[in-house]
Protein backbone atom coordinates (compact mmCIF):
# COMPACT_ATOMS: atom_id res chain seq x y z
CA UNK A 1 0.00 0.00 0.00
CA UNK A 2 1.73 3.21 -1.22
CA UNK A 3 0.53 5.90 1.35
CA UNK A 4 2.29 9.47 1.55
CA UNK A 5 1.97 10.98 5.39
CA UNK A 6 -0.21 13.90 4.10
CA UNK A 7 -2.30 11.22 2.20
CA UNK A 8 -2.48 8.89 5.06
CA UNK A 9 -3.95 11.82 7.07
CA UNK A 10 -5.90 13.11 5.07
CA UNK A 11 -7.39 10.58 2.74
CA UNK A 12 -9.38 7.47 4.23
CA UNK A 13 -5.93 4.99 4.76
CA UNK A 14 -6.59 5.39 8.06
CA UNK A 15 -9.66 3.73 7.54
CA UNK A 16 -8.40 1.03 5.17
CA UNK A 17 -5.87 0.40 7.41
CA UNK A 18 -7.72 0.06 10.54
CA UNK A 19 -10.43 -2.14 8.68
CA UNK A 20 -7.31 -4.48 7.89
CA UNK A 21 -6.02 -4.83 11.70
CA UNK A 22 -9.67 -5.49 12.99
CA UNK A 23 -9.40 -8.54 10.95
CA UNK A 24 -6.44 -10.53 12.97
CA UNK A 25 -7.89 -12.34 15.61
CA UNK A 26 -6.64 -11.01 18.89
CA UNK A 27 -5.79 -14.41 20.64
CA UNK A 28 -3.50 -16.09 17.98
CA UNK A 29 -0.37 -17.79 18.84
CA UNK A 30 2.62 -17.14 16.92
CA UNK A 31 5.81 -19.13 18.08
CA UNK A 32 4.78 -20.08 21.28
CA UNK A 33 4.45 -24.20 21.79
CA UNK A 34 2.60 -24.57 25.28
CA UNK A 35 0.96 -22.40 27.41
CA UNK A 36 0.97 -18.47 26.55
CA UNK A 37 0.27 -16.52 29.51
CA UNK A 38 -1.26 -13.07 29.79
CA UNK A 39 -3.09 -10.57 31.68
CA UNK A 40 -5.96 -8.48 31.62
CA UNK A 41 -6.83 -5.00 33.66
CA UNK A 42 -10.44 -4.17 33.59
CA UNK A 43 -9.76 -1.04 33.96
CA UNK A 44 -13.83 -0.90 34.57
CA UNK A 45 -13.16 -2.59 37.89
CA UNK A 46 -10.24 -0.55 38.97
CA UNK A 47 -10.42 1.50 41.80
CA UNK A 48 -6.96 3.01 41.23
CA UNK A 49 -6.07 2.16 45.04
CA UNK A 50 -2.61 0.75 43.90
CA UNK A 51 -2.63 -2.60 46.21
CA UNK A 52 -1.57 -4.50 43.46
CA UNK A 53 1.63 -2.04 42.99
CA UNK A 54 2.27 -2.32 46.38
CA UNK A 55 1.97 -6.61 46.70
CA UNK A 56 4.41 -6.86 43.72
CA UNK A 57 7.08 -4.59 45.48
CA UNK A 58 6.45 -7.12 48.44
CA UNK A 59 6.60 -10.01 46.51
CA UNK A 60 9.56 -9.72 43.85
CA UNK A 61 11.36 -7.56 46.33
CA UNK A 62 11.40 -4.42 44.36
CA UNK A 63 13.31 -1.75 45.99
CA UNK A 64 11.48 1.78 46.72
CA UNK A 65 12.52 4.47 44.43
CA UNK A 66 11.52 2.14 40.97
CA UNK A 67 8.89 -0.52 40.36
CA UNK A 68 7.59 -3.16 37.80
CA UNK A 69 4.03 -2.03 38.02
CA UNK A 70 2.26 1.87 38.14
CA UNK A 71 -1.38 2.59 38.21
CA UNK A 72 -1.76 6.17 36.56
CA UNK A 73 -4.12 7.86 37.44
CA UNK A 74 -5.56 10.11 35.16
CA UNK A 75 -6.84 13.88 35.84
CA UNK A 76 -9.99 13.99 37.43
CA UNK A 77 -13.01 14.33 34.64
CA UNK A 78 -15.51 16.65 35.93
CA UNK A 79 -16.47 18.64 38.54
CA UNK A 80 -17.26 17.77 42.57
CA UNK A 81 -19.29 15.74 43.39
CA UNK A 82 -19.66 14.00 39.70
CA UNK A 83 -15.72 13.68 39.35
CA UNK A 84 -14.64 10.88 38.30
CA UNK A 85 -11.21 9.03 37.12
CA UNK A 86 -9.70 6.39 35.23
CA UNK A 87 -6.77 4.00 35.76
CA UNK A 88 -4.07 2.74 33.38
CA UNK A 89 -1.26 0.00 34.20
CA UNK A 90 1.71 0.37 33.27
CA UNK A 91 4.03 -2.63 33.10
CA UNK A 92 5.33 -5.10 31.25
CA UNK A 93 2.86 -6.26 28.22
CA UNK A 94 4.74 -9.27 27.43
CA UNK A 95 5.00 -9.13 23.98
CA UNK A 96 4.27 -11.39 21.48
CA UNK A 97 7.41 -9.89 19.36
CA UNK A 98 9.21 -8.31 22.13
CA UNK A 99 11.80 -5.59 20.40
CA UNK A 100 13.99 -5.90 24.02
CA UNK A 101 14.60 -9.16 22.50
CA UNK A 102 15.11 -8.36 19.60
CA UNK A 103 17.73 -5.58 20.24
CA UNK A 104 19.55 -7.71 23.14
CA UNK A 105 23.18 -9.17 21.88
CA UNK A 106 23.79 -11.38 24.99
CA UNK A 107 20.34 -13.18 24.94
CA UNK A 108 20.40 -11.92 28.64
CA UNK A 109 16.61 -10.80 27.31
CA UNK A 110 14.42 -13.58 26.28
CA UNK A 111 10.97 -14.48 25.64
CA UNK A 112 10.59 -17.83 27.53
CA UNK A 113 8.87 -20.48 24.87
CA UNK A 114 7.05 -22.57 27.21
CA UNK A 115 4.74 -19.78 28.83
CA UNK A 116 5.21 -16.60 26.51
CA UNK A 117 6.78 -14.88 29.89
CA UNK A 118 9.34 -11.89 28.88
CA UNK A 119 11.81 -12.00 31.43
CA UNK A 120 15.53 -11.07 32.13
CA UNK A 121 18.78 -13.48 33.14
CA UNK A 122 20.73 -11.03 34.99
CA UNK A 123 24.00 -13.59 34.66
CA UNK A 124 23.68 -13.08 31.01
CA UNK A 125 23.39 -9.13 30.77
CA UNK A 126 26.17 -7.12 29.62
CA UNK A 127 25.04 -4.08 31.08
CA UNK A 128 24.43 -1.87 27.63
CA UNK A 129 20.76 -1.38 28.52
CA UNK A 130 20.00 -1.46 24.69
CA UNK A 131 16.38 -3.08 26.17
CA UNK A 132 15.58 -0.26 28.51
CA UNK A 133 15.79 2.09 25.15
CA UNK A 134 13.81 -0.29 22.96
CA UNK A 135 10.73 -0.95 25.19
CA UNK A 136 8.00 1.07 23.48
CA UNK A 137 6.20 1.14 26.41
CA UNK A 138 8.95 2.38 28.72
CA UNK A 139 8.55 -0.31 31.51
CA UNK A 140 12.30 -1.50 31.86
CA UNK A 141 14.58 -0.19 34.61
CA UNK A 142 17.75 -0.57 36.17
CA UNK A 143 17.27 -2.52 39.19
CA UNK A 144 19.52 0.18 42.17
CA UNK A 145 20.91 -3.60 43.82
CA UNK A 146 21.58 -5.90 40.89
CA UNK A 147 22.57 -3.43 38.71
CA UNK A 148 20.88 -5.01 35.59
CA UNK A 149 17.28 -3.88 34.19
CA UNK A 150 14.27 -5.41 35.43
CA UNK A 151 10.78 -5.50 34.66
CA UNK A 152 7.46 -7.30 35.31
CA UNK A 153 8.38 -10.92 34.73
CA UNK A 154 4.38 -12.51 35.50
CA UNK A 155 5.97 -13.41 38.84
CA UNK A 156 7.76 -16.20 37.02
CA UNK A 157 10.27 -16.83 39.95
CA UNK A 158 8.32 -15.81 42.63
CA UNK A 159 4.50 -16.81 42.95
CA UNK A 160 4.00 -18.56 39.66
CA UNK A 161 7.12 -20.78 40.35
CA UNK A 162 4.93 -21.57 43.52
CA UNK A 163 2.39 -22.56 41.67
CA UNK A 164 0.31 -18.73 42.71
CA UNK A 165 -1.20 -16.33 41.01
CA UNK A 166 1.11 -12.88 40.22
CA UNK A 167 0.97 -10.71 43.33
CA UNK A 168 -0.79 -8.29 41.98
CA UNK A 169 -3.76 -10.43 40.68
CA UNK A 170 -4.53 -12.00 43.92
CA UNK A 171 -4.36 -8.33 46.08
CA UNK A 172 -6.74 -6.59 43.75
CA UNK A 173 -9.74 -6.18 45.51
CA UNK A 174 -11.97 -6.09 43.10
CA UNK A 175 -11.32 -8.63 40.72
CA UNK A 176 -9.39 -5.95 38.23
CA UNK A 177 -6.50 -8.14 37.29
CA UNK A 178 -7.19 -11.59 35.48
CA UNK A 179 -4.06 -13.89 34.41
CA UNK A 180 -3.81 -16.99 32.50
CA UNK A 181 -3.45 -19.09 29.55
CA UNK A 182 -4.35 -17.07 26.30
CA UNK A 183 -3.82 -20.37 24.28
CA UNK A 184 -6.37 -22.47 26.13
CA UNK A 185 -9.93 -21.23 25.18
CA UNK A 186 -11.40 -22.47 28.70
CA UNK A 187 -9.37 -20.21 30.61
CA UNK A 188 -10.90 -16.80 32.89
CA UNK A 189 -8.80 -14.55 30.64
CA UNK A 190 -9.11 -16.28 27.05
CA UNK A 191 -13.14 -16.26 27.87
CA UNK A 192 -13.13 -12.63 28.72
CA UNK A 193 -11.10 -11.50 25.81
CA UNK A 194 -13.90 -13.45 23.28
CA UNK A 195 -16.63 -11.92 25.36
CA UNK A 196 -15.87 -8.69 26.07
CA UNK A 197 -14.48 -5.61 24.04
CA UNK A 198 -10.87 -5.17 24.65
CA UNK A 199 -7.95 -3.44 23.57
CA UNK A 200 -4.13 -3.11 23.70
CA UNK A 201 -1.58 -0.29 23.61
CA UNK A 202 0.53 0.55 21.21
CA UNK A 203 -0.53 -2.06 18.93
CA UNK A 204 0.61 -0.60 15.31
CA UNK A 205 4.01 -1.32 16.39
CA UNK A 206 3.90 -4.75 15.63
CA UNK A 207 5.10 -5.71 19.22
CA UNK A 208 1.54 -7.51 19.37
CA UNK A 209 1.43 -7.17 23.42
CA UNK A 210 -0.06 -9.17 25.60
CA UNK A 211 -1.54 -7.33 28.22
CA UNK A 212 -5.60 -6.97 27.54
CA UNK A 213 -7.13 -3.78 29.10
CA UNK A 214 -10.84 -3.20 29.59
CA UNK A 215 -12.06 0.30 28.75
CA UNK A 216 -13.67 2.27 31.35
CA UNK A 217 -16.52 4.62 30.65
CA UNK A 218 -14.61 7.66 31.44
CA UNK A 219 -13.23 7.84 27.88
CA UNK A 220 -9.73 9.43 28.42
CA UNK A 221 -6.33 7.90 28.76
CA UNK A 222 -3.39 9.22 30.19
CA UNK A 223 -0.95 10.11 27.42
CA UNK B 1 -35.52 7.84 47.87
CA UNK B 2 -37.48 10.71 46.80
CA UNK B 3 -37.46 14.04 47.59
CA UNK B 4 -40.04 14.12 49.60
CA UNK B 5 -38.22 11.47 52.33
CA UNK B 6 -35.12 13.76 51.94
CA UNK B 7 -36.27 16.68 53.31
CA UNK B 8 -39.09 15.34 56.24
CA UNK B 9 -37.18 11.99 57.48
CA UNK B 10 -39.56 12.58 60.71
CA UNK B 11 -41.98 10.53 58.74
CA UNK B 12 -41.77 6.93 59.47
CA UNK B 13 -41.51 5.30 56.16
CA UNK B 14 -38.26 3.33 56.05
CA UNK B 15 -35.54 5.15 54.24
CA UNK B 16 -33.87 2.46 52.18
CA UNK B 17 -30.11 2.79 51.62
CA UNK B 18 -28.22 -0.01 50.83
CA UNK B 19 -25.68 -1.17 52.64
CA UNK B 20 -22.20 -0.49 51.33
CA UNK B 21 -19.82 -1.36 54.16
CA UNK B 22 -19.51 -3.82 56.63
CA UNK B 23 -19.56 -2.19 60.24
CA UNK B 24 -16.54 -2.46 62.23
CA UNK B 25 -14.07 -3.54 58.94
CA UNK B 26 -11.55 -0.82 60.15
CA UNK B 27 -11.11 1.68 62.96
CA UNK B 28 -11.78 4.01 60.95
CA UNK B 29 -15.19 2.74 59.96
CA UNK B 30 -16.73 3.17 63.56
CA UNK B 31 -18.30 6.04 64.23
CA UNK B 32 -19.09 8.42 67.31
CA UNK B 33 -22.34 7.43 69.02
CA UNK B 34 -23.63 10.96 69.68
CA UNK B 35 -27.54 9.52 70.25
CA UNK B 36 -26.98 8.72 73.87
CA UNK B 37 -28.53 5.93 75.18
CA UNK B 38 -29.87 4.80 71.84
CA UNK B 39 -29.68 1.20 70.71
CA UNK B 40 -30.72 0.42 66.81
CA UNK B 41 -32.15 -3.25 67.59
CA UNK B 42 -33.44 -2.34 71.05
CA UNK B 43 -34.67 1.21 70.85
CA UNK B 44 -34.27 3.20 73.81
CA UNK B 45 -32.38 1.93 76.78
CA UNK B 46 -34.02 2.75 80.55
CA UNK B 47 -30.58 5.34 81.05
CA UNK B 48 -31.24 6.45 77.72
CA UNK B 49 -34.88 7.32 78.28
CA UNK B 50 -34.40 9.02 81.65
CA UNK B 51 -30.84 11.13 79.77
CA UNK B 52 -33.78 12.27 77.06
CA UNK B 53 -36.50 12.97 79.37
CA UNK B 54 -33.97 15.11 81.67
CA UNK B 55 -33.02 17.11 78.77
CA UNK B 56 -36.54 17.81 77.26
CA UNK B 57 -36.78 19.02 81.08
CA UNK B 58 -33.57 21.30 80.91
CA UNK B 59 -34.59 21.95 77.41
CA UNK B 60 -38.34 22.72 78.20
CA UNK B 61 -37.25 25.00 80.83
CA UNK B 62 -34.42 27.08 79.13
CA UNK B 63 -36.46 27.90 76.10
CA UNK B 64 -39.85 28.45 77.98
CA UNK B 65 -41.73 26.57 75.33
CA UNK B 66 -40.95 28.13 72.29
CA UNK B 67 -38.32 26.91 69.65
CA UNK B 68 -34.75 26.29 70.60
CA UNK B 69 -33.32 28.91 68.12
CA UNK B 70 -35.42 31.65 70.01
CA UNK B 71 -33.04 32.76 72.53
CA UNK B 72 -29.68 32.92 71.68
CA UNK B 73 -28.44 32.23 75.11
CA UNK B 74 -30.11 29.48 75.94
CA UNK B 75 -30.53 27.42 72.56
CA UNK B 76 -28.91 24.42 70.68
CA UNK B 77 -26.62 27.06 68.76
CA UNK B 78 -25.22 28.06 72.20
CA UNK B 79 -22.02 25.07 72.34
CA UNK B 80 -22.02 25.07 76.15
CA UNK B 81 -26.40 24.48 76.43
CA UNK B 82 -25.49 21.34 73.98
CA UNK B 83 -22.55 20.40 76.26
CA UNK B 84 -23.81 20.49 79.26
CA UNK B 85 -25.70 17.28 78.32
CA UNK B 86 -23.89 16.16 75.37
CA UNK B 87 -20.00 15.83 77.26
CA UNK B 88 -19.11 12.55 75.84
CA UNK B 89 -17.57 9.92 77.58
CA UNK B 90 -14.16 8.48 77.25
CA UNK B 91 -14.85 6.73 74.58
CA UNK B 92 -16.96 9.36 72.71
CA UNK B 93 -15.23 12.31 73.44
CA UNK B 94 -16.06 15.69 72.55
CA UNK B 95 -13.20 17.10 71.44
CA UNK B 96 -10.92 18.10 68.31
CA UNK B 97 -11.41 20.52 65.70
CA UNK B 98 -15.18 20.61 65.33
CA UNK B 99 -15.63 19.34 69.24
CA UNK B 100 -14.73 21.12 72.17
CA UNK B 101 -10.94 22.30 71.73
CA UNK B 102 -10.48 24.49 69.28
CA UNK B 103 -14.18 25.35 67.99
CA UNK B 104 -15.56 25.20 71.36
CA UNK B 105 -16.90 27.69 73.81
CA UNK B 106 -13.17 28.99 73.78
CA UNK B 107 -13.75 29.93 70.52
CA UNK B 108 -16.69 29.26 68.86
CA UNK B 109 -15.95 29.32 65.55
CA UNK B 110 -18.71 26.54 64.85
CA UNK B 111 -21.29 25.45 67.01
CA UNK B 112 -22.73 22.63 67.15
CA UNK B 113 -26.32 23.70 65.09
CA UNK B 114 -23.74 24.90 62.66
CA UNK B 115 -23.48 21.28 61.91
CA UNK B 116 -26.52 19.29 63.40
CA UNK B 117 -28.69 22.06 62.67
CA UNK B 118 -31.41 23.23 65.48
CA UNK B 119 -34.29 21.79 64.28
CA UNK B 120 -37.20 22.87 63.01
CA UNK B 121 -39.86 21.31 65.42
CA UNK B 122 -39.07 21.88 68.80
CA UNK B 123 -39.16 18.44 69.15
CA UNK B 124 -35.18 17.98 69.16
CA UNK B 125 -34.76 15.00 71.12
CA UNK B 126 -37.93 12.80 70.57
CA UNK B 127 -35.25 10.79 69.06
CA UNK B 128 -37.44 9.24 65.96
CA UNK B 129 -39.36 12.67 65.30
CA UNK B 130 -35.48 14.67 65.31
CA UNK B 131 -34.63 16.69 62.65
CA UNK B 132 -31.34 17.14 64.24
CA UNK B 133 -28.53 16.14 61.42
CA UNK B 134 -26.84 13.29 62.59
CA UNK B 135 -24.00 11.89 60.86
CA UNK B 136 -23.35 8.30 60.51
CA UNK B 137 -21.85 5.90 59.05
CA UNK B 138 -23.07 4.52 55.43
CA UNK B 139 -23.86 0.85 57.49
CA UNK B 140 -26.02 2.83 59.96
CA UNK B 141 -27.99 4.94 57.53
CA UNK B 142 -31.46 3.88 58.16
CA UNK B 143 -34.42 5.32 59.24
CA UNK B 144 -33.67 6.58 62.16
CA UNK B 145 -30.45 8.71 60.68
CA UNK B 146 -29.95 11.81 58.58
CA UNK B 147 -30.45 11.05 54.68
CA UNK B 148 -26.83 10.70 52.97
CA UNK B 149 -27.56 13.91 51.06
CA UNK B 150 -28.37 15.85 54.04
CA UNK B 151 -25.34 14.87 56.13
CA UNK B 152 -22.90 15.85 53.65
CA UNK B 153 -24.23 18.70 52.43
CA UNK B 154 -23.65 20.17 56.14
CA UNK B 155 -19.74 19.19 56.01
CA UNK B 156 -19.58 20.64 52.43
CA UNK B 157 -21.34 24.09 53.95
CA UNK B 158 -17.47 24.58 54.82
CA UNK B 159 -15.93 22.09 53.21
CA UNK B 160 -15.30 23.06 49.40
CA UNK B 161 -15.28 20.36 46.57
CA UNK B 162 -11.90 21.47 45.51
CA UNK B 163 -10.21 21.69 48.87
CA UNK B 164 -11.52 18.05 49.20
CA UNK B 165 -10.07 17.03 45.75
CA UNK B 166 -6.52 18.69 46.96
CA UNK B 167 -6.71 16.80 50.24
CA UNK B 168 -7.32 13.45 48.63
CA UNK B 169 -9.08 12.63 45.01
CA UNK B 170 -10.71 9.74 46.97
CA UNK B 171 -13.38 12.26 47.77
CA UNK B 172 -14.34 12.80 44.00
CA UNK B 173 -15.48 9.34 43.67
CA UNK B 174 -17.59 8.59 46.71
CA UNK B 175 -18.91 11.81 46.86
CA UNK B 176 -22.32 10.72 46.50
CA UNK B 177 -22.10 7.48 47.57
CA UNK B 178 -20.27 7.49 50.96
CA UNK B 179 -21.78 9.85 53.81
CA UNK B 180 -18.48 11.57 55.15
CA UNK B 181 -18.88 9.89 58.48
CA UNK B 182 -18.37 6.63 57.02
CA UNK B 183 -14.51 7.43 57.14
CA UNK B 184 -14.29 10.23 59.29
CA UNK B 185 -14.81 10.85 62.66
CA UNK B 186 -15.44 14.45 64.00
CA UNK B 187 -15.15 14.22 67.95
CA UNK B 188 -12.24 12.18 68.81
CA UNK B 189 -9.06 14.73 69.12
CA UNK B 190 -7.95 13.69 65.72
CA UNK B 191 -10.09 11.89 63.34
CA UNK B 192 -8.23 8.89 62.43
CA UNK B 193 -8.04 9.69 58.22
CA UNK B 194 -5.67 12.43 58.92
CA UNK B 195 -2.08 11.51 58.30
CA UNK B 196 -2.65 8.32 57.14
CA UNK B 197 0.86 6.49 55.90
CA UNK B 198 0.26 5.18 51.80
CA UNK B 199 -0.01 1.42 52.71
CA UNK B 200 -2.43 2.21 55.27
CA UNK B 201 -4.63 4.21 53.00
CA UNK B 202 -4.44 1.57 50.36
CA UNK B 203 -5.71 -0.84 53.02
CA UNK B 204 -8.47 0.98 53.56
CA UNK B 205 -9.46 1.01 49.69
CA UNK B 206 -8.98 -2.70 49.74
CA UNK B 207 -10.61 -3.79 53.31
CA UNK B 208 -14.08 -1.57 51.66
CA UNK B 209 -13.77 -2.54 48.46
CA UNK B 210 -13.72 -6.28 48.80
CA UNK B 211 -16.87 -6.67 50.64
CA UNK B 212 -18.47 -5.05 47.40
CA UNK B 213 -20.35 -7.45 45.46
CA UNK B 214 -18.41 -8.01 42.40
CA UNK B 215 -21.38 -7.59 40.03
CA UNK B 216 -22.16 -3.66 41.39
CA UNK B 217 -20.86 -1.47 38.82
CA UNK B 218 -19.10 1.66 40.75
CA UNK B 219 -19.01 3.72 38.43
CA UNK B 220 -22.49 3.48 37.69
CA UNK B 221 -23.50 3.45 41.70
CA UNK B 222 -25.54 6.10 43.43
CA UNK B 223 -27.05 5.08 46.99
CA UNK B 224 -29.56 7.81 47.03
CA UNK B 225 -30.39 7.01 43.62
CA UNK B 226 -31.64 3.41 45.77
CA UNK B 227 -30.86 0.94 43.38
CA UNK B 228 -27.83 0.72 41.16
S1 LIG C 1 6.63 -4.36 27.11
FE1 LIG C 1 8.73 -3.71 26.77
S2 LIG C 1 9.92 -4.98 28.16
FE2 LIG C 1 7.92 -5.95 28.00
S3 LIG C 1 8.15 -7.46 26.36
FE3 LIG C 1 7.35 -5.61 25.41
S4 LIG C 1 9.18 -4.53 24.72
FE4 LIG C 1 9.88 -6.05 26.19
S1 LIG D 1 2.76 -10.10 37.52
FE1 LIG D 1 4.17 -10.12 39.27
S2 LIG D 1 5.94 -8.98 38.54
FE2 LIG D 1 4.27 -8.48 37.14
S3 LIG D 1 3.37 -6.64 37.99
FE3 LIG D 1 2.21 -8.36 38.82
S4 LIG D 1 3.21 -8.77 40.77
FE4 LIG D 1 4.63 -7.49 39.60
S1 LIG E 1 -5.26 -3.62 42.92
FE1 LIG E 1 -6.84 -3.81 41.34
S2 LIG E 1 -8.27 -2.13 41.76
FE2 LIG E 1 -6.39 -1.67 42.89
S3 LIG E 1 -5.21 -0.39 41.48
FE3 LIG E 1 -4.52 -2.50 41.14
S4 LIG E 1 -5.80 -3.24 39.47
FE4 LIG E 1 -6.79 -1.38 40.25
Amino acid sequence: MSCSRRKFIASGCALVLGTGLANIPLVQSMTINGKRYAMLHDESKCIGCTACMDACRETNLVPEGVSRLEIIRSEPQGEYPDANYSFFRKSCQHCDNPPCVEVCPSGASFRDEETGIVDVNPDKCVGCQYCVAACPYQVRFIHPEKNTPDKCNFCRDTNLAQGKLPACVSACPTQALIFGDANDPASAISQQIATKPTYRNKVPLGTDPQLFRIADRNGDLPS
Amino acid sequence: MNGSTLAKHSSRAPISLPILVTPGLTDACKRVKKDYGHDEQKGYSMKGLVRIGWLALIVFSLSSGTAHAANPNKDVTNPEACQSCHRGDSAHPMLGLHGGDRYGPTNQAASCADCHGVGESGSLHEAEQTDIVRFTHMSETNNLSTPLAQQNQACLSCHLGTELRTAHWTHDPHANTLTCASCHQLHPSNDPMRGLAKQTQTKQCVDCHSTLPNDIDIFNYSSSGGSP
